[in-house]
């Protein structure tokens, strides 16, 4: 790929690290592609889901995809769009060893916390672990430095349990347009890790009321 | 300035923003509290409080153009 209209906003060889994406769903299946596109060539995708009829309007794949496996149907997506070949890996995430930037896109809080404390908890190997949550048009994406005491100290107080979550009805946990969003701001904090910029420990975005927090 | 324009500006006007919902302002003659609000307005669980985008204490008075942020636990992703 040329990415001659992105050399002044990051580095391609700053992009060349580990990224390691779990979950394919409604944010990991936009991220892998807006990661791919951005000039992530290293990509590992993590996913035992198959694509269901229902994910078609929320998600990327597409309808001759149903039946099958997302990560190789997103494998041959990415490829079709970058030509990058990413490690798809059709299982699920159980405290495999990761290293580099770790993104996480998974479902359930209690996923989340065996994500952390498996994988990514003081482990030096993680550069960077961001994890994104969406419901309805709300976004969070944490963005945190695994081997920093504070960064766990903050992140570990954002795991509130599925039974304090908000329970949001089948018919308004996704929409596209959050998806896309979400890809982008997991794109974004990337970028900066890669590049030694300041990243955000939390971004909160709600599409409905047009909020937007960063800090 | 007119008595009107004058009371109007003793008000305290509180902006309430409930994430993937509505966002509606709150006017009051007296002095409140974030947990007085939060009382008034039905807050339960599922979602997080922010005071003009940090989290606070509940007794935290309430001062004219402070935005309440109610941020939804969410938890989906996949």
């Amino acid at each position: 790929m040329d990415f001659s209209r992105e050399t002044d906003l990051v580095d391609a060889e700053a992009l060349e690290a580990a990224v390691t994406l779990i979950g394919c769903g409604g944010i990991g299946s936009f991220a892998a592609l807006a990661l791919a596109k951005m000039g992530c060539i290293h990509l590992t995708i993590y996913d035992d889901d198959r694509v269901e009829d229902h994910n078609i309007p929320n998600q990327l794949y597409r309808p001759q995809d149903v039946g099958k496996l997302k990560v190789e149907c997103l494998a041959q997506i990415i490829k079709d769009f970058t030509g990058i070949a990413v490690d798809a890996r059709p299982e699920r995430f159980q405290g495999q060893r990761v290293q580099g930037v770790v993104v996480s896109g998974v479902d359930s809080m209690e996923a989340r916390r065996r994500i952390w404390e498996r994988s990514i908890r003081y482990k030096a190997a993680v550069l960077a672990y961001i994890d994104a949550r969406m419901g309805a048009e709300v976004a969070r994406v944490y963005t945190v430095r695994p081997a920093d005491p504070d960064h766990v100290r903050f992140y570990e107080r954002t795991l509130y349990t599925d039974d304090e979550a908000w329970q949001v009805p089948c018919t308004a946990q996704a929409i596209i347009y959050n998806g896309f969003a979400i890809a982008s701001l997991v794109a974004g904090q990337v970028k900066r890790i890669a590049m030694g910029e300041t990243s955000n420990l939390e971004i909160i975005f709600d599409q409905k009321t047009l909020t937007f927090l960063a800090h | 300035m007119s008595v009107g324009t004058m009371q109007e500006q003793e008000k305290i006007v509180v902006k309430v923003v409930t994430l993937g919902k509505s966002t509606q302002e709150v006017r009051r003659d007296t002095p409140f509290t974030l947990d007085a609000l939060l009382k008034e307005i039905g807050v339960n669980g599922g979602l997080e409080v922010r005071v003009n985008g940090q989290a606070v204490e509940r007794a935290r008075p309430l001062v004219h153009g402070d935005t309440v942020l109610l941020v939804p636990k969410i938890k989906g992703g996949r």
